[in-house]
């Protein structure tokens, strides 16, 4: 083709009955082709073999790819059987955290329980003993029986069924507040008096762990904000995270108390300037107070509900730690290390709220519940 | 003002001889000669031909040459430019015990001695004699050290026409098998503008160098990387003839496009096949934790491009020249083909001013609103303008 251009260029250079501008012109042209002629062939040729070489590359990746996605693939399906193992084994922890904190409330429990049964028990008891004196009153003649006592013990007894039918249903109360606790399926969130809660709760955890520790004593103070009314919240959800907060409390106080670096007396101490110091008896404390946190700004509010102790405190270089899954400080056995994640999830993400810690060591730790108060109730 | 300038070509020094006369005839007095060329040439006589006449000498050997209008191999280029005398200065610096920072460093600092605010035409040796490549990252980090970051300075390595066995740079005074010379402008009165595009696109998925020593590249991604490379691009067959030269036949056309620190890519090219170990020798250093990608060469409109670029460059920044010279790598015309002569003509129109240039083993310059860099397989075009 080149060959044929060429030819038709000398001819154009060879013809003489054209103006010198016409053939300058003609060249001009011919020459434009050839270059153009020239470009293409290259880019013709260009084009194939660089198809050629980025489709076997692109070929080759594409294999490379396909075994990385096969191996990818296996190592997933190893992954997701390790995620399903950890999984379930992550639900059992869960279920047994709830379990054992359904343990340390059971002894609550029981002594919560005695007292309406003593109530319908001495109750009944005494409710007999009249239904026998009316018996035998009813056994006189009709002129020697005095109706009046009769029908005062009938109003007696009426009155002692009313207390038992009154203790039985708080026992049966307890029974059912028990049973939704151990209850795995989540719950909606229902009005709940948040007072009501962690007193139950703060009484439930005392008397559980005074069952279990003879020697366990602590000091109860509480501060309830009345003005907080109904709240709503998902109570065994809730309850579930001030017991945990309690539990952890006692045991914090419990440590403390039991430490040998801890004075178990009042003592005086000389020193060699001839004054004396004191060295106060160490008192269990545990507080649990709640407040209405006035709305800022025209905003809702919330309300405040703060677990604390006197316990030793949280050491600084784990306190960053406290609210992972599975981390403990309890020895092995007596703690999941569930407790305070659960927690911060079931105040977080289930209650939109915010769960905080603060503490001084030797002094203090105090939890911080701020819930919202999002819904009209 | 005005600086005036003329390009002249030629097969032989007599023909050199009679392009400057010729130039000069219209009473034309050039003080300064910018030279490329071939190695087939006789570079001594062509020095002194203007060494005679008084007028400064930067040149540097080729891989083809070109002036607008012409394009050639193994001639001559040269663009003559009529600058006064304590506008410039011309310095060579040979590269000793393969300490190219140093050299860098010394070019660096006789330019800040030769102006307060220098500007840098620059060329290296591509090949030292003992045929080890220039690392033209090296020299640039070093410049870059003294003169700091806004200091501009372009050029190219000196070529040999794919001998691939040595190449020169010479002034009017010395020449140099392993060195540097520098053409330093008083940035006060000349300056220097210019931009640099390759148009090598990454293809295919981000590469890892897994092993690596200096410019040898033991395996890529964990695989033996020379025969990784060969298999990709479709050379498995080619592994095992001795005959079979990495660099012209393959990675000329499909380098490695790396990413920079600065985010900046750079173009780096298998230049052999290390026998004994079986690795890639690279034209310039890949660490272990590089990522790179394999590439597929410029588009056909390439050229239209880095015209185009030109022309938006000369229309915002309302720049005119006096003259230009263009360093376009020497893997460009085999892989562009006439392209890179439609591409080097458009740029001298676009500019309408005498152009020369050569093709290069390497650029110095910076890409659009880029950071002074080292460059490979790129048209680096720059204006010369008298202030």
């Amino acid at each position: 083709m080149n060959q044929s251009l060429q030819l038709i260029i000398d001819f154009l250079n060879q013809i003489e009955n054209v103006s010198v501008e016409e053939k300058d012109a003609l060249i001009k042209a011919a020459k434009k082709i050839k270059s153009d002629l020239e470009i293409s062939e290259f880019k013709l040729e260009r084009t194939e073999k660089v198809k050629r070489t980025t489709s076997i590359l692109l070929e080759e990746t594409i294999e490379e790819l396909e075994q990385k996605r096969k191996a990818i693939e296996e190592t997933n399906l190893a992954l997701q059987q390790s995620l399903d193992n950890l999984k379930a084994t992550q639900s059992q922890l869960i279920q047994s955290e709830k379990m054992a904190s359904l343990g340390e409330l059971t002894a609550g429990i029981a002594h919560e329980i005695q007292n309406p049964l003593n109530f319908v028990n001495n109750f009944s008891e005494v409710s007999n003993e009249m239904i026998q004196e009316i018996k035998e009153e009813r056994k006189k003649k009709r002129e020697e029986r005095d109706e009046v006592l009769e029908n005062e013990l009938l109003e007696d007894i009426s009155n002692n069924l009313e207390k038992i039918t009154h203790h039985g249903k708080r026992a049966d109360a307890i029974v059912k507040g028990m049973l939704q606790h151990s209850r795995s399926s989540s719950a909606e969130k229902e009005p709940t008096n948040i007072n009501k809660l962690a007193d139950e709760y703060l009484r439930l955890a005392y008397h559980g762990l005074r069952a279990k520790d003879k020697n366990f004593n602590a000091t109860l103070e509480t501060d309830y904000d009345d003005s907080i009314g109904m709240i709503s919240v998902i109570p065994q959800d809730m309850g579930r995270v001030i017991l945990n907060l309690i539990t952890n409390a006692f045991y914090a106080v419990n440590e403390k108390k039991n430490s040998p670096l801890t004075p178990n007396t009042s003592t005086s101490l000389s020193t060699k300037g001839g004054t004396t110091q004191s060295e106060t008896k160490y008192e269990p404390i545990v507080t649990v107070r709640t407040k209405l946190i006035s709305p800022p700004r025209g905003g809702k509010g919330g309300i405040l509900i703060s677990v604390s102790d006197n316990g030793n405190g949280i050491p600084r270089h784990i306190i960053d730690k406290i609210f992972q899954p599975f981390f403990t400080t309890k020895p092995t056995g007596q703690g999941t290390g569930l407790g305070l994640s659960m927690s911060y999830d079931i105040v977080t993400k289930g209650h939109g709220g915010e769960l905080s810690v603060g503490t001084k060591n030797s002094k203090y730790t105090e939890f911080k519940i701020i819930l919202p108060i999002h819904q009209d109730i | 003002m005005k600086m005036k300038a003329k390009s002249i070509k030629g097969k032989s020094t007599e023909e050199i001889l009679t392009g400057l006369e010729k130039a000069m005839a219209d009473g034309f007095k050039p003080t300064l000669a910018i030279v490329f060329i071939s190695v087939k040439q006789d570079r001594k006589s062509v020095v002194e031909l203007f060494n005679n006449r008084g007028i400064a000498v930067f040149g540097a050997t080729s891989c083809g040459e070109f002036i607008d209008g012409h394009q050639s191999e193994g001639e001559i280029a040269i663009l003559l430019l009529a600058v006064k005398r304590e506008y410039f200065a011309i310095n060579i610096q040979d590269v000793e015990n393969d300490n190219i920072n140093s050299a860098s460093s010394l070019i660096a600092k006789t330019a800040l001695s030769n102006f307060k605010n220098p500007t840098l035409l620059l060329s290296s040796c591509g090949i030292f004699s003992n045929g080890q490549f220039f690392d033209g990252e090296k020299l640039v980090k070093a410049m870059v050290k003294e003169l700091g970051e806004d200091t501009v300075f372009f050029g190219g390595m000196a070529g040999d026409d794919w001998g691939l066995k040595n190449s020169y740079v010479f002034t009017h005074q010395q020449e140099s098998n392993n060195g540097i010379v520098s053409l330093v402008f008083d940035g006060d009165k000349i300056s220097l503008q210019g931009m640099a595009i390759h148009g090598w696109k990454p293809l295919g998925i981000t590469r890892t160098i897994t092993k690596s020593e200096g410019n040898k590249v033991y395996s890529v991604d964990g695989k033996p990387a020379a025969q990784m490379y060969l298999k990709y691009l479709g050379m498995s067959e080619k592994s095992i003839d001795d005959k079979f030269n990495v660099f012209r036949e393959l990675s000329i056309d499909f380098p490695f496009i790396a990413k920079r620190k600065d985010g900046e890519t750079i173009l780096k090219s298998p230049k052999s096949i290390d026998e004994k170990s079986n690795a890639l020798i690279m034209d310039v250093e890949m660490e272990e934790g590089d990522e790179f990608h394999f590439t597929t060469p410029p588009d056909f409109e390439i050229s239209e491009e880095i015209i185009s670029e030109a022309k938006t460059f000369k229309n915002n920044t309302r720049s005119e020249a006096d003259a230009l010279l263009i360093f376009s790598c020497a893997g460009r015309p085999p892989v562009l083909g006439p392209l890179t002569v439609k591409e080097n003509e458009g740029l001298a129109a676009v500019w309408q001013v005498p152009m020369a240039g050569f093709y290069t083993y390497g650029e110095f310059g910076r890409i659009k609103e880029g950071k002074q860099n080292f460059h490979s397989g790129v048209c680096c075009w720059v204006t010369l303008k008298e202030k």
